[in-house]
């Protein structure tokens, strides 16, 4: 197939050794995430490792889609191993990060990067096209993110002006580029192998969840770079125009004349919806002049570049970290995080650190001593001082860059997690949409292996009715037009009571269908492919009459146009079911069962207080509820979750796959390693 | 026209400014597109007053790129009255956001009015 640079880089930094890997041997599993689980289940043996073992092996895969014209598609890196930051148990999980890496690294022809065993002292890759060098890194270790990510440009690029042409990689012919290389690198945390510690790529690009700064960290790993001055070969360029042009035409939103009008002057309706780029900042009022900034290849540009340069291109949640001192502030507190390489969702609740100072259990010779100066806390000071801490380790940073649950643990303060004091509701992650109401999000998280981050249904079914009560504007579309219309894109099942977040819709069997298409959706079209969170799929669009928007049309139309294949978007959904299923067996390998499969104890026993919009069929019609009072109900969801095995074709007393279903996807080598080990469900 | 708060005393001003202890905080909930939901507790009237942050109804129209701050009113002006004792304030801001019923007009009605108050502490204990 096209779009494949034909070779993955292998890097085993224990002997320094440097081969490849035929991308063939993998183009089954389409490219990122499906590409990364096979490798890593066909290289780590022993999938019982921690995090922080040399043996782990960490994979950062592109796609066919990347460096092409694909629409917000072009750009992110998926990025796998075992991660550190979940809890109790380190999952074999994933992260993912846009900006130019993956590009560059295509153009630089390669398909992806696999990463092994661990260095002997610091070092960084230094890639230029086919030249790669492993190189000493002793006088980049103690530099922050954007320090380090500096010194490497201007080693590789010799020293000249951004913008200068320059000869690329060790040889004669290496070809001539006008771009800085392309730099991934970890900070102070990553060095002290903290299990919050992110990625950092450019500013406002991050590999957050997962904790890779400190597997980076543990293999003495500083930064990868990456220039190339190739390209990628598409397999009917005309093909890939023709969509692009009929993406834009047929669903793009029309600025001079947009089919529906906001009744408030001067607004981009419904921003997400419409896909008009631009916006500038995503989360915070610009108060300072600024311009969009994009990931390469995308038409949104959800990004901002500000005048001062404080937090500079970060925009999502990085961005409110930090907000209580004014909006210059909140961006130097956002700077530091991403100098430091520290993942936002690892501190974000850094207010349950002043609830313990405010109880008297926090603070200069209490039970948990700390010298931090909580007095300040809101005011700028305070956060340089939580991050330096975690970064260096220092004060009770020594056990915040071990993740939160486990400090509240070494603290003896689990009951704070229990009790909803600070909500951190699967695996050690912090909250993100409300667990008890928005399940496709909390029962694919307690399914899989962290927060999973993946927006699909959320902006139509909670965020648009969520906006419009708090502002008393009728949404755009009825509850009952919106989940037909949702309903209709959700090939193979088309059944709107999927989309039922009632108290009772949430553990039917409609409902294990929603999880069952979302998560083989997401392991296929949005983590192998890589279509970016923020544009796929794109359910509702308010720029055509019938709201309906490309999904599922669009997500073959650009794989297949690039690879030269002809698959359905159900054929890209099965290798999906592959991919979900390869996952859940190296979960199994590494201890999973269906009995860890709970929530932190207040989503059972804390009822929601704050109205939360979303699609309910409530009384025989279809509203948007706002969900008050509701809890999850232990033994209902356990039920559901014995449903939802059923349909996945897994041992419902275990939750193991049947030999039978992994036959069925080709994976009966799979069954045969968990069969050795007894881990195979019963048929 | 602008509500006229009474004027405080010293003593009052002491006690709006200061911080309440950890059983009388009060918790909201800050909701963003991309980053959910995030428990906030408040420990202070300049806290709630921060707190009490609402994008313009423009932005809010911008799915995704906007924040909402979340908060029962009721139980903000019931945490005025009962924790502060400024029973004046809880009834101008029960009073003046009755006259709305856009939940972001509510709370920029009752940020505005705390903030008034702070003003106040601040001119009386310079």
């Amino acid at each position: 197939m096209k779009g494949y640079m034909g070779k993955i880089l292998r890097v085993n930094l224990t002997d320094r050794s440097i081969s490849t890997i035929d991308t063939k041997q993998y183009e089954q599993w389409g490219g990122g995430h499906g590409m990364g689980s096979a490798i890593f289940w066909d290289l780590v043996k022993d999938k019982t490792i921690s995090a922080f073992d040399s043996r782990n092996v960490v994979t950062l895969m592109t796609s066919p889609l990347v460096g092409t014209l694909a629409p917000s598609a072009a750009s992110r890196t998926e990025v796998q191993g075992i991660g550190p930051q979940a809890y109790p148990y380190e999952w074999f999980t994933r992260s993912n990060v846009g900006g130019r890496f993956a590009p560059m690294l295509k153009y630089a022809g390669w398909d992806g990067i696999v990463v092994e065993g661990k260095a002997d002292s610091p070092v960084w890759l230094d890639i230029r096209n086919q030249d790669v060098k492993i190189r000493d890194a002793s006088s980049l270790w103690g530099m922050d993110t954007y320090e380090t990510q500096q010194e490497i440009w201007s080693d590789v690029n010799n020293g000249l002006d951004y913008g200068s042409w320059n000869q690329v990689g060790f040889g004669r012919d290496g070809g001539r580029s006008t771009q800085r290389p392309a730099v991934i690198a970890i900070g102070q945390a990553g060095e002290n192998l903290s299990r919050i510690a992110c990625l950092i790529h450019d500013a406002g690009n991050a590999a957050g969840q997962g904790g890779f700064g400190g597997v980076f960290g543990s293999k003495n790993l500083k930064a990868i770079s990456v220039i190339g001055t190739g390209n990628v070969e598409v397999a009917d360029p005309n093909a890939l125009m023709q969509a692009r042009i009929w993406m834009k035409e047929v669903h793009g939103y029309n600025v001079d004349e947009p089919l529906r009008e906001s009744p408030v002057d001067n607004f981009s309706l419904y921003g997400t919806i419409t896909r008009r780029p631009g916006f500038g900042a995503l989360l915070l009022e610009v108060t300072e002049p600024s311009r969009p900034k994009g990931c390469v290849g995308c038409y949104m540009n959800c990004r901002k570049k500000t005048s001062t340069a404080y937090g500079n291109e970060a925009s999502c949640v990085e961005a409110i970290f930090y907000t209580s001192d004014g909006p210059e502030n909140a961006n130097k507190a956002t700077d530091l995080l991403q100098k430091y390489g520290i993942n936002v969702y690892g501190i974000l609740q850094h207010g349950y650190l002043r609830d313990l100072y405010k109880m008297g259990v926090m603070g200069p010779g209490k039970q948990i001593h700390s010298e931090l100066p909580f007095e300040q806390y809101g005011k700028i000071e305070f956060a340089e001082a939580l991050t330096k801490a975690i970064a260096y380790r220092e004060d009770i940073g020594a056990d915040l860059a071990e993740g939160l649950p486990r400090a509240i643990e070494k603290w003896g303060r689990l009951e704070d997690i229990e009790s909803g004091l600070i909500t951190l509701p699967n695996w050690g992650y912090n909250d993100h949409y409300d667990p008890r109401l928005e399940v496709e999000w909390s029962y694919g998280s307690i399914l899989g292996d962290r927060d999973i981050n993946e927006h699909c249904l959320n902006w139509s079914v909670h965020w648009l009715p969520l906006v419009c009560n708090a502002i008393d504007q009728e949404p755009i579309i009825s509850a009952e037009d919106m989940v037909k219309t949702i309903a209709s894109k959700l090939v193979i099942f088309d059944d709107p009571m999927m989309l039922d977040y009632s108290a009772e819709g949430i553990y039917s069997e409609a409902k294990a269908k929603m999880i069952y298409w979302h998560r083989h959706y997401t392991r296929f079209w949005k983590q192998s492919v890589l279509y970016c969170d923020w544009a796929w799929p794109f359910f509702v669009n308010a720029n055509v009459p019938d709201f309906k928007g490309f999904t599922p049309e669009g997500e073959p139309k650009f794989f297949n146009a690039v690879t030269g294949s002809n698959i359905t978007f159900e054929e890209g959904m099965e290798i999906g079911r592959k991919i979900w299923n390869l996952d859940r067996a190296i979960w199994i390998l590494q201890g999973r069962h269906r009995d860890q499969e709970k929530f932190a104890g207040y989503v059972y026993d804390v009822p929601t207080s704050a109205p939360y919009a979303l699609t309910a069929f409530e009384n025989g019609k279809w509203v948007y509820s706002d969900c008050l009072d509701r809890s999850l109900d232990r033994q209902k969801f356990e039920d559901w979750k014995t449903m939802y095995y059923k349909l996945e074709g897994w041992d419902p007393s275990s939750g193991w796959p049947k030999r039978s279903t992994l036959n069925e996807l080709g994976l009966g080598n799979v069954a045969d390693e968990l069969a050795s080990k007894g881990k195979l469900g019963s048929e | 026209m602008q509500r006229q708060l009474s004027d405080i005393s010293v003593e009052m001003a002491k006690k709006l400014m200061g911080e309440v202890e950890f059983k009388d905080r009060i918790i909201g909930t800050k909701m963003s597109g991309a980053g959910g939901n995030n428990r906030v507790s408040m420990y202070s009237l300049q806290e709630a007053a921060e707190f009490l942050y609402s994008d313009s109804v423009d932005k809010l129209m911008q799915m995704g790129k906007s924040t909402i701050a979340q908060i029962d009113i009721q139980q903000l002006i019931k945490w005025i009255a009962d924790v502060y004792e400024d029973q004046e304030l809880a009834n101008a801001i029960t009073e003046d956001t009755a006259t709305t019923d856009i939940y972001v007009e509510k709370i920029k009605i009752a940020k505005t009015l705390i903030e008034e108050r702070i003003n106040q502490c601040e001119e009386v204990l310079k």
